[in-house]
């Protein structure tokens, strides 16, 4: 890999490792793809290529004859594509890459015959209902495909589901509290799964499921940051409840990723969370005492030194914990080794 | 592999002459480094607005301050690198001090603020020896280029101008990634990649910016004929596919293949039609050229870049109006057969080695793991 070869050039800089064997090291390494990896590379290349220009030819297709084509015919396209699709699934199997592909593929036509049926059936269903019933038409096919990346489709087609759903019946402020709830229990269900599944532990996906739950909880807590103090009528509620959410959800994600799962990726999103939480309550108490600090101009100046103090703080909080998991992932290696 | 692994593996080998690996300088993920840049970068700018507000002096003031925090940034890069907070020091520091040189000159040299921008960054690329601070810096050189190009050529040659800056920012990409991937020396390849990477990131706003429909109109009318106008066109899509095609060439030469060989000349022609493809696929090729560097620098990053830049492209194409919707599917759905026809080819000709139970190429995924007490149910 890439990190690999920086190794080895710092090793050579460092003059731990003499120049003139550099190619070979690096060979060694592997730090540059063998024949076996670049016939590999092209293998999946030309899959995702070939699966994506058909998908999307499929698709263009439906919108130019979008018109022009009966109910039945609209019909016996989509569920053709859909079945040549499974088809591929069942021929070849969900351990091939290109078995996986073809589920990937059949979730896509799944959705576009969804939405077909919705066009033509005007039954007064509401777009958010499309999404939902993809969701739920969709979870036998993520259970059983036991694919990262169709379980990261499924959970954004729930989100998108629930934000139409709040669209269209607006409840509160706290529809953010609901997305969090729904996206928290899912990448509490997906770490369960990872530990059984080897295909669901890929960080990668878990990662990107963690960074949707820290964006819902934070975007809570700065809304109640601005809460804080105002009457109920203003905002619906008091925020004291969202930051009481943040306090918990932080504690719980802390424990959990630092001493648990071990994830120092999971505390960054932490890191950030706070940042962007003080750097709210920053603004909302000094804004509102800045005759206190010679109006507008002197409270922005202090305003950019204390977040930048807070970054620092934040840093060398994170960069401790990250040395001493280091040392403890080092400490682990030797116990193996030994 | 950890870098304990490789240290011991070398060393097995003869190359190393030290057994233990020496304690190296910690270094934090590059997603912490990130998080903190972008906190110090808002308070940076905070205070830049704030002091430049507050204190109603000289512009000369500005200047030299400004002047005075890079020079700090660009010591405590070169003095202390391997210490972490320093380093994060100096990045606020950097951005404190080029926001008000910036600002300074921005005020004393009005309507000159492209160029204004561009020396900084050619200022900061090279006094800071820092990737983070380098990759910024290309970034904010080729944005100062496409203001310098609106001023001259104005908005109505913008989608002109563009297509040149993306064609040379193809063939920037190829030169960044090839030399970082021969240089054997460190910095030389910091130096490289940041330049690299910034460069894919333009490339992928470039996409972007096509996708949300900003630029859905196409070039034809720029010129009074329109068959220099079409040619013209022709060969700004066609470019970035020779710069993939450039690319294979050293790739190959690389690998020690003969140009002239069946395996060589193959691989060059599917790049060339690559180019072709391009002239009716816009930026497909750079996709591609994007996807292929990354595999072979062995840079997971830039791979991801590749992947998300092709769905835009696709996405793209969708919203192509000189071609109608039916000849797009049915282009498509060719391509789509002719790419699985080929993958077919691929693995008849180069099956995978030593592994007969799978000869059509695809690889086992691995097994889920077995609960504890459970035995083999096959």
């Amino acid at each position: 890999m890439n990190h690999h070869r920086i190794w080895l050039l710092l090793w050579a800089e460092q003059k731990h490792l003499d120049p003139a064997r550099l190619p070979e090291a690096l060979r060694l390494a592997g730090a540059f793809p063998s024949a076996d990896d670049w016939r590999q590379f092209a293998d999946r290349l030309l899959l995702a290529l070939a699966v994506l220009a058909l998908s999307s030819g499929v698709i263009f297709f439906f919108a130019y004859n979008w018109e022009r084509l009966g109910h039945f015919s609209r019909f016996a396209l989509a569920e053709g594509a859909l079945a040549v699709a499974l088809f591929g699934v069942w021929r070849l199997g969900l351990a091939r890459a290109s078995g996986q592909a073809s589920l990937f593929a059949a979730a896509l036509c799944l959705g576009a015959l969804l939405a077909l049926l919705g066009q033509t059936y005007q039954t007064g269903a509401d777009t958010w209902e499309l999404f939902a019933a993809w969701c739920a038409l969709l979870l036998p096919w993520a259970i059983l495909g036991r694919q990262a990346l169709l379980w990261l489709f499924w959970l954004a087609i729930l989100n998108v589901a629930l934000f139409l759903y709040f669209s269209f019946f607006p409840l509160d402020h706290d529809n953010w509290q609901r997305f969090f709830i729904v996206n928290l229990g899912a990448l509490a269900l997906w770490e369960g799964a990872g530990r059984r599944f080897a295909e669901l532990s890929r960080r990668w996906a878990l990662r990107l499921a963690a960074l949707a739950v820290t964006c819902c909880v934070t975007y809570g807590a700065v809304l109640g940051v601005w809460m804080v103090g105002e009457p109920r009528y203003v905002w619906g509620g008091d925020g004291g409840d969202a930051l009481l959410i943040w306090v918990l959800w932080a504690a719980g994600f802390g424990v959990f990723y630092r001493y648990r799962a071990r994830d120092f990726f999971m505390l960054v999103l932490v890191g950030a969370s706070f940042l962007l939480l003080a750097t709210s309550a920053l603004i909302r108490v000094l804004g509102e005492n800045r005759k206190l600090f010679g109006g507008g101009n002197g409270t922005f100046l202090l305003i950019g030194l204390l977040v930048i103090g807070i970054a620092l703080g934040a840093g060398l909080v994170l960069w401790r914990i990250h040395k001493n998991m280091e040392e403890e992932a080092r400490g682990k290696i030797a116990g193996e080794s030994a | 592999m950890k870098p304990q692994e490789l240290w011991k593996t070398l060393h097995a080998a003869g190359l190393l002459r030290r057994e233990e690996m020496p304690a190296a300088a910690p270094r934090a993920p590059w997603y912490m480094e990130a998080m903190l840049f972008l906190a110090f970068w808002t308070g940076a700018e905070i205070v830049v607005f704030a002091f430049a507000s507050l204190f109603e002096v000289d512009d000369t003031i500005f200047f030299y301050s400004g002047g005075a925090l890079c020079a700090l940034a660009s010591w405590l890069f070169h003095a202390h690198a391997k210490r972490f907070f320093l380093v994060q020091l100096a990045h606020a520091s950097s951005l404190c001090g080029a926001g008000l040189i910036l600002f300074a000159c921005a005020e004393i040299y009005r309507r000159h603020e492209g160029y204004i921008l561009l020396a900084l960054a050619l200022l900061v690329f090279c006094l800071m020896n820092n990737f983070v601070q380098r990759l910024v810096a290309t970034v904010a050189a080729l944005f100062a280029i496409a203001m310098i190009c609106h001023k001259h050529w104005g908005m109505d040659a913008a989608w002109l101008w563009l297509d040149w800056m993306t064609v040379g920012c193809c063939f920037a990409f190829v030169l960044a990634w090839w030399m970082e991937m021969k240089t054997p020396h460190y910095r030389q390849s910091q130096l490289w990649r940041g330049v690299g990477y910034a460069l894919a990131l333009f490339l992928l706003g470039i996409s972007v910016f096509n996708v949300t429909g900003l630029r859905v109109v196409s070039n034809l009318g720029l010129f009074s004929d329109i068959w220099e106008n079409a040619a013209i066109v022709s060969l700004l899509r066609f470019l970035p596919g020779l710069a993939l095609l450039c690319f294979v060439t050293l790739l190959l030469r690389r690998e020690g293949m003969a140009l002239h060989g069946r395996p060589a000349l193959i691989l060059m022609g599917a790049a060339l039609c690559v180019a072709f493809l391009g002239m009716k696929m816009p930026h497909i090729a750079i996709a591609l050229l994007i996807l292929v560097t990354g595999f072979a620098a062995s840079a997971p990053v830039l791979l991801g870049i590749g992947a998300v830049l092709l769905l835009c492209v696709f996405a793209q194409y969708y919203y192509w109006l000189e071609v109608s919707l039916l000849d797009k599917s049915i282009y498509l759905m060719l391509t789509g057969g002719a790419l699985l026809a080929c993958r077919l080819a691929l693995l008849k000709i180069l099956p995978r080695p030593g592994d007969r139970e799978q000869e059509t190429g695809d690889r086992e995924l691995p097994r889920p793991r077995e609960a504890a007490g459970e035995g083999e149910h096959e």
